[in-house]
């Protein structure tokens, strides 16, 4: 599966970070292609292309404060989750991406 | 630099949460790098209202941003023995990264540095080596591998 994400968190400084390699590094052992986007301390990094939005499968929004850009996944299959969630338990977050 | 070889404790004694950031507060304060203890631990217990920073994977990265920290820093502990960080979740810890970003004069270059050992800190072999060493002296070679 193409999956693309956002993670973000309130102090943008360490679990935003954590949240986007656990996801990669799970995605990854699953055989999926996952591009995420972090918006923290730093801005916006890694910012998802307007292709692969278009091509991804499912969203996943790790985020615990707001974030831009959202309009952009209009129409596309949303996972929302907390940041913890995708750092503690990024087989789970998988897991639901399957029952979507 | 972020780590400095002053900042790494290794197999502590300490079995609390408040214990462990009390002894890595007074390694950041002997190294310089936070002016005001308190405000800096009022930022850090703020951070840890919001959510816990123990993960799993026997982590945890209690932060704090605060105009106390004069120089943005990561200070890491490995403890001799895992301990439940708090009452919200049953998550055990043995390695803690303690870090402080001051709110003005923050540089990139920092941020950058910081957010590339909370992604290294997901690597099982990372935290597996940081865990097995006893000696400060590879412990922070290890971690300023991570700094480049």
């Amino acid at each position: 599966m193409k999956i693309v994400g956002v993670t973000a968190c309130p102090t943008g400084i360490a679990h935003t970070y954590m949240a986007q390699a656990s996801l990669m590094k799970k995605g990854k052992e699953l055989g999926h292609n996952v591009l995420i986007e972090t918006q923290g301390s730093m801005g916006i990094e890694s910012e998802l292309k307007k292709k692969d939005i278009q091509e991804a499968d499912v969203v996943i929004l790790a985020v615990g404060c707001a974030v831009e850009g959202l309009e952009r996944f209009n129409g596309k299959k949303i996972l929302k989750i907390e940041v913890g969630e995708a750092i503690s338990h990024p087989q789970e977050v998988f897991d639901k991406i399957a029952s979507l | 630099m972020v780590i400095t070889k002053d900042l790494v404790c290794l197999n502590r004694p300490e079995r609390t949460k408040e214990a462990i950031l009390d002894a890595l507060c007074a390694k950041a304060v002997e190294a310089g790098r936070i002016a005001d203890v308190q405000g800096y631990r009022e930022a850090v217990a703020k951070r840890e209202e919001e959510f816990s920073t123990a993960l799993g994977y026997l982590v945890a990265l209690p932060h704090g941003q605060s105009d106390a920290v004069t120089t943005p820093f990561v200070a890491v502990a490995t403890t001799s023995e895992a301990f439940r960080w708090d009452d919200r979740s049953e998550n055990l810890v043995r390695l803690v990264f303690m870090i402080g970003v001051p709110l003005k004069n923050r540089e990139n270059t920092h941020l950058r540095i910081l957010a590339n050992i909370s992604r290294k800190l997901m690597e099982d072999e990372f935290r597996e080596k940081l865990l097995s060493l006893n000696d400060t002296e590879e412990a922070f070679a290890l971690l300023s591998s991570i700094e480049a």
